[in-house]
């Protein structure tokens, strides 16, 4: 976790684009959250299947982007994320920031496993003890 | 019915194991929930190459989205990560770093 579901028209981005989105979402989000960058996973779809986590895109605009985060986040964390993670796919599709639309759900990260583990709550000891542990995996 | 989507990367070992996986993922939710195992309902969602990042990186990570009953309490739902997270590992050989579960709840 996180994990960021992106829905966009069937053939609105290449490869070249999906990669600089996903690049962009990464680094928005250790950037904001201090989140190992190993975690980050971000996922495209080129139709909607909502079961799934891929929603709708509104009509008129290019794509959609869902972030599932841990709770505990601040609004602004959370409303620099939303910004910098628009202005970043705008960019990738060149097309403009009101044609992106990107939100965040929160959950609780003891609803979660990841390597093994419990998510640790943003902020807590353990999470201290989990990004030093991230980090040393990392190599 | 309690319900699990796993989202894999085209071309991860899962792709090749669905029915083993969905079967044990039957079996531990029957133990964890006390339900009948048919009760389980396991979609697949793959995802293709180029389409999954993880790291900024082609992704090999799966996602095991998990519903479970809404009063499941926290050490049970615990012990179901773990038992999920040990069996998938155990049956792909895919690194622990690999694997996201998350579960939540519903009124069953």
């Amino acid at each position: 976790m996180p994990i960021y579901l992106s829905t966009l028209g069937t053939g609105r981005a290449d490869l070249a684009q999906r990669r600089q989105i996903a690049e962009c979402i990464t680094e928005v989000h250790v950037d904001v959250t201090g989140a190992p960058i190993q975690f980050v996973n971000v996922f495209f779809s080129d139709q909607a299947d909502e079961e799934c986590g891929f929603r709708e895109v509104p009509q008129g605009k290019a794509i959609l982007v869902s972030g599932g985060i841990r709770a505990g986040r601040t609004p602004e964390q959370k409303a620099e994320m939303v910004e910098r993670i628009t202005r970043g796919a705008a960019d990738a599709l060149g097309c403009d920031a009101e044609e992106v639309v990107v939100t965040l759900v929160s959950g609780s990260a003891s609803n979660a496993m990841e390597n093994g583990q419990i998510l640790p709550e943003p902020g807590s000891p353990e999470e201290q003890a989990w990004k030093e542990l991230s980090s040393a995996n990392l190599g | 019915m309690t319900q699990c989507i796993a989202t894999i990367q085209e071309g991860h070992q899962a792709e090749d194991l669905q029915n083993e996986l969905t079967a044990k993922l039957k079996k531990i939710a029957a133990d964890a929930f006390h339900n009948p195992a048919g009760e389980l309902e396991v979609r697949w969602k793959v995802i293709p190459r180029g389409y999954g990042w993880t790291a900024g990186k082609p992704s090999n990570s799966s996602v095991l989205l998990c519903v479970v009953p809404d009063a499941l309490p926290f050490d049970r739902r615990s012990e179901f990560m773990h038992r999920v997270n040990e069996m998938w590992i155990d049956a792909t050989g895919a690194d622990a770093s690999e694997l996201l579960i998350v579960t939540h709840g519903t009124r069953l």
